[in-house]
C-alpha cells in the first residue's frame, strides 16, 4: 500500500501545522469548551488527515494530537504528566480511537483507490481487447495496442520489438521517438528483461525494478533514455518480442501499480507478435509456393516449346538416316528446310527465355539512338516473315519520324507483337504495321484482325505464360513474348498498350521522339 | 521405294505441317497408305471417309483436345489409336489413355520406334475383334475357357486376382493399360489405390519369372502397365 507514500513528508507537515493552529484556536477556550468537545475536534482532525494522506500520516497526527491535548488541555497543563487517572483514561481511550478509526478510514480510502484503478485495468483491457481484434492485420493490432498502452499511462510511447538478428521495431504509437532503434543500453536491458523472465526500467516510468543508467563520461543521455521500461513479450517459455514503454509516466489509474496492467498487455501482444510472424511465415511459404508453381508452368510451357521443333527435326534425321529408304531429291530437300527452321524455331524459344532471364535479372542496358521507325517496321516485318506467311502485313509510317530508343530491343519487341498477331488471325487477315505522331510521342500501332481479346483476359495479356483460356491449347507458344515485350519497350524508354474488341486487337508502343516535335518533317 | 498402295491404311493427326510430312514420306515409304489431318475437325472426318486401320494422334490440336478424339471416337469404333504428344502434357496422355488410346509415344520420337509401334498396334487391333479363348504371347498361354495358365508348358498357379490382372493385360497385349483402367477393370469401378495394385503385380511378376522366360510386363513409370506383345 504506497499509494499515498510520496506525499507524506507534506502530510506530516501539513498535519503539524494544523494541529498547532488547532491548539491556538482553542486554547483561549479551553475552560469553556469541555475537555470532551476538545478531544472530538482532535479525533475529527486525525480522521480527516487519515483519510487524506493515509494510514502513516494518519497514525502520526493521532499521536501528535494525542500529546498536544494532553500537553496544551489536560490538567497539569504545559506538562505531559496526567493527575487524574480519570484523564489517562480518556487519553488512551482518544489514542486507540483515533488509531483505529484512522486505519479504517484509510483502509477504505485504500480500498476504493484500488477498485477504481481495478476498473481503469478492466476498462482498458477491454479496450485492448477491442482494439487488438478489430485488426486482422497483426502488425495493426500491435500498433493499436501501443497507442492503448501509451493512452492508458499517459506515457509519451511505446513500441513493440522483435529480436532477430538485431532488434527491430515492429510496431508503435505516441512520440515518434518512440519508434527509433533501440540503444546499446537498452539493448542490453532487453536481455535483462529477458532473462529476469521480468520487466526492467529505470528512471521516472515508476516501472519494474529501478536502475539507474550511468551516463558515459562527456555525455548526458537523451530524455527517452532515462525513461523506459522494458517489459518482455512471452507465449510459454518463448521470447517473441519487448514492450519499451517510455517514460515518464503521467497521471494515470495505474501509476502506483502498473504490473497487473503490463502483464494483461504483454500476453495480448506477445500473441500478436507471434500472430505476426506466423503469418510472415504463412506468406513466405505462399511466395515460395507460387515461385513454385510458376516454375512448373514454365517447365510445361517450356519443354513443350523445346520439344515441338526437336520433334520434327528428329522425324525428318530419322527419316534421312533409313537405309531402306531411297528419298526423292524433293523429299531430301523438305528433309532439311525442316532441320533448318526448327532449329530457327527452337533457337528463338530459347532466346525468349533468355531474354526473358536478362529483363528480369536487370542486366540488360538499354543503348539509346534516334532510330528510324519505318525501317524498324520494315525489318520487322521480313524477320516474321515466316510466321505471317499467308497473312497479309503492311507498313505505314512517315519517312523521317525517329523515336529514341534501343533499337534491337523495340525491333524484337515489334517481330513478338507481329507474331503474336499471325499466330491470333487466320489466314488471309490483314496485319497493320502503323506509326505516328501523338503529342511528344511517336505511337507505333500492331493491329490485327483476329477474334480479339475477352476484357476479362485483357488486363494480363503482359503477365508470364498468360494464355486466355480458349487459346490455351490452340495457340502454341512460350507465353513469354509480351511479357518480353512489355519488359523490352519499359527499359527502353517507352510504353506499351492493349486495346481489343471482337474485330482484332490493337497494341500501341508509346516512344520518345528522336528530335523535337517542330523540327520533324 | 514403291508406294504400295494395299498396305495398312495410317490417319496422322499433327498440326506442326513439317512433323505431318516427315510422318506422311516416311510411313508411305514403309508400305503404308496415309491420310493427314491438321485437326481435330478434319480428323473425325477423314477418320469416318478413309476408314483407317490404325490412327497416329497428336494431343495438342488447334481446334480440340486428342482426349476429346479418342472419347468421341472410342463410342464407336475400336480402331487402334497411337497418341504423339510432347514431355509437358503427360496428364493429358494419361486421360488420352484411359479414354481407350492404345499406345502413346513421346515427342521427339524416331522413325524406327514409332513404325514398330504402329505395328504392334495394328496386331492388337486384329486380335481384340477376334474372340480368343486361348492367348498366346511368346512362351505364355493363357487358356480362358479353361482358366489355365503356362509358361514353358507349364502350369503356373495365380490367384484370382493375378489371373485376372494377366488376362486383362493379355487380351490387350501390346496395350498400355493406365492404373486406373486396370484397377476398374481387376478392382471394380471406384477402387484408387495403386499400391494394392503395385502389390498384386509384383506377385505375378514373381510367378512370371521362370528360368530362360523373358520378363513379360513392362513398367510404364507413372502411366500403367503393358504386356509385351513383341514375338
Amino acid at each position: 500500500m504506497k499509494d499515498v507514500n510520496e506525499n507524506s513528508l507534506a502530510g506530516v507537515l501539513v498535519s503539524a501545522a494544523a494541529t498547532g493552529l488547532l491548539v491556538l484556536g482553542l486554547h483561549p477556550f479551553r475552560s469553556d469548551l469541555g475537555l470532551a468537545n476538545v478531544g472530538f475536534l482532535f479525533l475529527l482532525l486525525t480522521l480527516i488527515i487519515a483519510s487524506y494522506w493515509g494510514r502513516r500520516v494518519g497514525l502520526f497526527e493521532a499521536v501528535v494530537a494525542n500529546l498536544a491535548f494532553n500537553f496544551f488541555f489536560i490538567d497539569p497543563v504545559y506538562r505531559f504528566t496526567v493527575d487524574e487517572p480519570r484523564n489517562a483514561l480518556a487519553l488512551v481511550v482518544f489514542l486507540v480511537v483515533s488509531v483505529i478509526s484512522g486505519t479504517l478510514i484509510s483502509m477504505a480510502r485504500e480500498a476504493a483507490t484500488a477498485a477504481r484503478a481495478r476498473q481503469a485495468e478492466t476498462e482498458v483491457a477491454l479496450a485492448l481487447s477491442r482494439a487488438m481484434s478489430g485488426h486482422m492485420e497483426p502488425r495493426r493490432a500491435l500498433e493499436s495496442l501501443c497507442r492503448e498502452v501509451v493512452a492508458a499511462f499517459d506515457a509519451p510511447g511505446a513500441a513493440v520489438l522483435t529480436p532477430g538478428g538485431s532488434w527491430t521495431v515492429l510496431a508503435w504509437a505516441g512520440d515518434p521517438a518512440a519508434a527509433r532503434e533501440p540503444s546499446n543500453e537498452e539493448t542490453q536491458l532487453m536481455s535483462e528483461a529477458l532473462a529476469r523472465h521480468g520487466p526492467v526500467g529505470f528512471g521516472h516510468t515508476g516501472l519494474g525494478r529501478r536502475r539507474r543508467i550511468v551516463p558515459p563520461k562527456g555525455r548526458t543521455l537523451p530524455q527517452r533514455e532515462r525513461d523506459v521500461a522494458l517489459v518482455p513479450l512471452m507465449v510459454g517459455d518463448e521470447v517473441q518480442g519487448v514492450l519499451r514503454l517510455d517514460g515518464p509516466i503521467g497521471a494515470s489509474p495505474f501509476r502506483h501499480e502498473p504490473m497487473r496492467l503490463l502483464s494483461a498487455v504483454a500476453s495480448e501482444a506477445a500473441v500478436a507478435v507471434q500472430r505476426a510472424q506466423l503469418g510472415q511465415a504463412a506468406a513466405h511459404a505462399e511466395a515460395l509456393r507460387e515461385a513454385d508453381e510458376l516454375k512448373t508452368a514454365l517447365m510445361a510451357s517450356i519443354s513443350h516449346d523445346l520439344k515441338t521443333p526437336l520433334a520434327a527435326i528428329k522425324a525428318a534425321i530419322t527419316s534421312i538416316l533409313d537405309r531402306n529408304i531411297a528419298w526423292t531429291q524433293e523429299d531430301m530437300v523438305a528433309f532439311h528446310e525442316t532441320i533448318d527452321s526448327q532449329a530457327d524455331r527452337l533457337n528463338r524459344v530459347i532466346s525468349d527465355i533468355l531474354d526473358l532471364n536478362r529483363i528480369e535479372a536487370g542486366t540488360l542496358t538499354p543503348d539509346e539512338t534516334p532510330v528510324r521507325v519505318l525501317e524498324l517496321l520494315q525489318d520487322a516485318r521480313d524477320v516474321t516473315a515466316f510466321e505471317t506467311r499467308g497473312r497479309v502485313v503492311t507498313v505505314e509510317a512517315p519517312p523521317e519520324l525517329r523515336v529514341l530508343a534501343d533499337e534491337s530491343l523495340i525491333r524484337q519487341a515489334l517481330v513478338n507483337l507481329i507474331e503474336n498477331a499471325a499466330k491470333y488471325s487466320t489466314h488471309d487477315a490483314e496485319i497493320q504495321l502503323k506509326a505516328r505522331i501523338q503529342g511528344n510521342e511517336a505511337l507505333i500501332t500492331v493491329q490485327d484482325e483476329g477474334p480479339g481479346i475477352a476484357p476479362e483476359d485483357l488486363p494480363y495479356v503482359f503477365e508470364r505464360f498468360y494464355r486466355a483460356e480458349e487459346h490455351s491449347r490452340r495457340v502454341k507458344g512460350s507465353g513469354l513474348g509480351l511479357t518480353i515485350v512489355k519488359g523490352f519497350v519499359e527499359l527502353s524508354g517507352g510504353k506499351v498498350r492493349v486495346e481489343s474488341s471482337p474485330a482484332g486487337t490493337r497494341f500501341s508502343i508509346s516512344l520518345p521522339l528522336a528530335t523535337p516535335v517542330g523540327a520533324t518533317v | 521405294m514403291s508406294e504400295v498402295r494395299s498396305g495398312p491404311r495410317v490417319l496422322v493427326v499433327e498440326d506442326e505441317a513439317q512433323i505431318r510430312y516427315a510422318l506422311r514420306r516416311y510411313l508411305e515409304s514403309n508400305g503404308y497408305q496415309v491420310r493427314e489431318a491438321e485437326d481435330g475437325a478434319t480428323a473425325l472426318r477423314e477418320f469416318e471417309l478413309f476408314k483407317p486401320d490404325v490412327m497416329l494422334l497428336d494431343l495438342m490440336l488447334p481446334d480440340m483436345g486428342g482426349v476429346d478424339i479418342v472419347r468421341e471416337l472410342r463410342q464407336t469404333h475400336e480402331t487402334p489409336i497411337v497418341v504423339l504428344s510432347a514431355m509437358g502434357d503427360e496428364r493429358t496422355k494419361v486421360s488420352a489413355l484411359d479414354e481407350g488410346a492404345d499406345d502413346y509415344l513421346t515427342k521427339p520420337v524416331g522413325m524406327e520406334e514409332l513404325l514398330a509401334r504402329l505395328r504392334v498396334a495394328l496386331r492388337h487391333g486384329t486380335r481384340s475383334s477376334g474372340k480368343d479363348a486361348r492367348i498366346s504371347i511368346g512362351e505364355l498361354v493363357v487358356d480362358v475357357d479353361r482358366r489355365l495358365v503356362t509358361l514353358q508348358g507349364n502350369e503356373v498357379h495365380l490367384t484370382p486376382t493375378e489371373y485376372a490382372l494377366l488376362k486383362y493385360l493379355a487380351v490387350h497385349a501390346g496395350k498400355v493399360l493406365t492404373h486406373t483402367m486396370i484397377l476398374r477393370e481387376v478392382w471394380g469401378a471406384g477402387y484408387t489405390d495403386t499400391a494394392v495394385l503395385r502389390t498384386a503385380m509384383n506377385q505375378l511378376r514373381a510367378k512370371l519369372d521362370v528360368d530362360g522366360a523373358k520378363p513379360l510386363i513392362r513398367t510404364e513409370p507413372r502411366i500403367g502397365y503393358r504386356l509385351l506383345d513383341e514375338a
